[in-house]
């Protein structure tokens, strides 16, 4: 009887959670081609503390706080650069990826779209990973308290803009 | 949960759905340098150079041997890289070069151990299920209707893809199993139901290349309410006339003989043990190399996994295999073993994304296809 518990090397991560992650940022940032920047920098960033990590198996949390944190930062800056300048066109879905998702999906989207960045991303830990409460506080560094708030308000916010479009 | 709950959940995949990332391509652009942006490139080939480092280091993959990474266009049929068991690119000593997946967006992917390339053979619609059998696969495929599939068989002979549809037209079908010498298909199916979506599974065996088929199905109506939506995993005995499957929520087993007259594939009995405390048979799938045998996923903790082996007479443990430990939430759906039983293909499913599979080699378990499931040698 052999037993493999070996901590997963940084190349399994990849191999195993880059697509995962992307598809995160995604949910995060409505970018594709965004969400790959932001994962990529999250494995860039655990490529060089790597070597200091004490817990290899805590590195999947750490890309996902990553991940999360950079995609707030990266929307902020995309929302700076808009005050500034002309807004250029939505960073929406292709035609054909808006031909596929159901109007429904669509909607629903736009309402998280427009959440503030923190209850956007309680939702999506909450309800596309699935995360509890204190998995979502430790993705995001804040207190459990602050989770079930931002979920609360979050899911309120995006049932008032629904009942407004129907 | 709350209406809204529920829709943004359904939201949230759909869109999650769409983000098709291309891992091979990035590794690619990586290798030939073309059509990323100059930024973007600079930083896959930071991570390239990072992760072949570590990988060095740690000796944690086996790097294959010599061949390069062929760019492959998508879409293009060709002869699998791999072609069937041989030594020709494996990436351990005794591993099959490739196997077949359905990727996140319901295609037929053939995908090269040696490397990261992989080929997507086009079908018409989603791909359901795969089968190995010598020289090819066989697999189901999606067609528009409900509860409607076709299964075919994709071979290469002179090195071009050819596809032969075996069965026109059948219910949505999502488990197939070859027999070894490829002579037998069995495969279970959900045919529309009078009264809307798709009725009772009914598992079929025929000729590969044609020949009557013998049908079978749940005799017993008040126990479907207890049983599984399709019969999956479906395996053969390595005699080729025993059929093995699943159908039971509870853990276990049945042991068809397709010789034996009747059509009620709940007339064999339930082999396998129930659950156990702390432990839960995951799925099944037949591992019959010198001798008939099952082998069992049982999750442990949540966190790891025993695959062992189960004597198929009385469903007890005869051996346990290997246990793995798995970053993440990972849930092994399927096990195949090669050939010569020294490899496993282990397809898992995952909560917040399509897909994943590792092969253990005996000794390591390593992922090799990200967003791919249902894989077969």
């Amino acid at each position: 009887v052999s037993e493999s518990v070996a901590a997963p090397t940084l190349a399994e991560l990849f191999a195993a959670h880059y697509a995962g992650l992307c598809r995160l940022a995604a949910l995060l940032v409505g970018d594709d081609a965004l969400a790959e920047d932001v994962v990529q920098d999250a494995f860039m960033g655990l490529h060089r503390r790597w070597s200091g990590m004490r817990d290899p198996h805590r590195a999947l949390a750490y890309l996902r706080s990553s991940v999360c944190n950079t995609s707030r930062s990266k929307l902020r800056r995309l929302q700076t650069a808009r005050r500034k300048a002309p807004p250029p066109a939505p960073p929406a879905a292709t035609v054909e990826q808006s031909a596929e998702l159901a109007e429904e999906h669509r909607l629903t989207l736009a309402a998280v779209r427009l959440l503030p960045d923190r209850q956007r991303q309680v939702l999506v830990l909450r309800y596309w990973l699935d995360q509890s409460e204190a998995e979502i506080a430790e993705t995001l560094g804040i207190s459990a308290g602050a989770v079930k708030s931002h979920a609360s308000r979050g899911l309120h916010a995006v049932e008032q803009m629904l009942a407004g479009t129907r | 949960m709350s209406e809204s709950e529920d829709r943004l959940r359904q939201a949230f995949e759909a869109r999650a759905a769409q983000v098709d990332v291309d891992r091979a391509a990035a590794w690619r652009a990586v290798n030939s340098g073309t059509a990323m942006s100059g930024r973007r490139r600079a930083r896959l080939a930071f991570i390239a150079v990072g992760l072949v480092t570590v990988v060095a280091a740690t000796g944690a993959l086996v790097l294959v041997r010599g061949r390069p990474n062929a760019v492959r266009p998508a879409e293009s049929p060709t002869e699998p890289p791999t072609g069937k068991p041989t030594s020709d690119g494996a990436v351990t000593p005794g591993a099959p070069p490739g196997f077949a997946a359905i990727d996140s967006r319901g295609r037929l992917v053939l995908h090269d151990l040696s490397g990261p390339g992989s080929t997507v053979y086009p079908t018409d619609g989603k791909v359901l299920a795969i089968a190995t059998i010598t020289r090819g696969y066989v697999y189901a495929e999606a067609l528009p209707g409900e509860c409607a599939s076709r299964i075919s068989l994709l071979t290469f002979p002179d090195r071009h893809a050819k596809t032969d549809v075996l069965v026109p037209r059948t219910g949505e079908v999502r488990a197939i199993a070859v027999t070894r010498d490829g002579a037998r298909l069995a495969y279970s199916s959900r045919p529309p139901a009078h009264t809307g979506g798709c009725g009772a599974a009914t598992l079929h065996v025929r000729g590969v290349t044609g020949g009557d088929e013998r049908v079978w199905s749940a005799r017993n109506v008040e126990a479907r309410g207890q049983l599984r939506t399709f019969l999956e995993p479906l395996a053969w005995a390595a005699d080729g006339q025993e059929l093995l499957y699943t159908v039971d929520m509870c853990c276990g087993f049945r042991r068809l003989d397709t010789r034996a007259a009747g059509d009620d594939y709940l007339a064999p009995e339930l082999v396998g043990d129930g659950p156990r405390p702390g432990s839960s048979c995951v799925l099944t799938s037949a591992s019959p190399r010198d001798r008939t045998t099952v082998t069992a996923v049982r999750s442990c903790n949540g966190q790891r996994y025993d695959v062992v082996e189960i004597d198929p007479d009385t469903g007890s443990v005869r051996a346990t295999l290997f246990s793995v430990t798995q970053p993440g939430i990972t849930v092994p759906e399927r096990v195949e073993w090669s050939a010569d039983g020294s490899h496993a293909l282990i397809s898992y499913v995952r909560p917040d994304s399509p897909g994943m599979v590792a092969v253990w080699d005996g000794r390591q378990l390593r992922v090799v296809g990200d967003g791919l499931s249902k894989a077969a040698w």
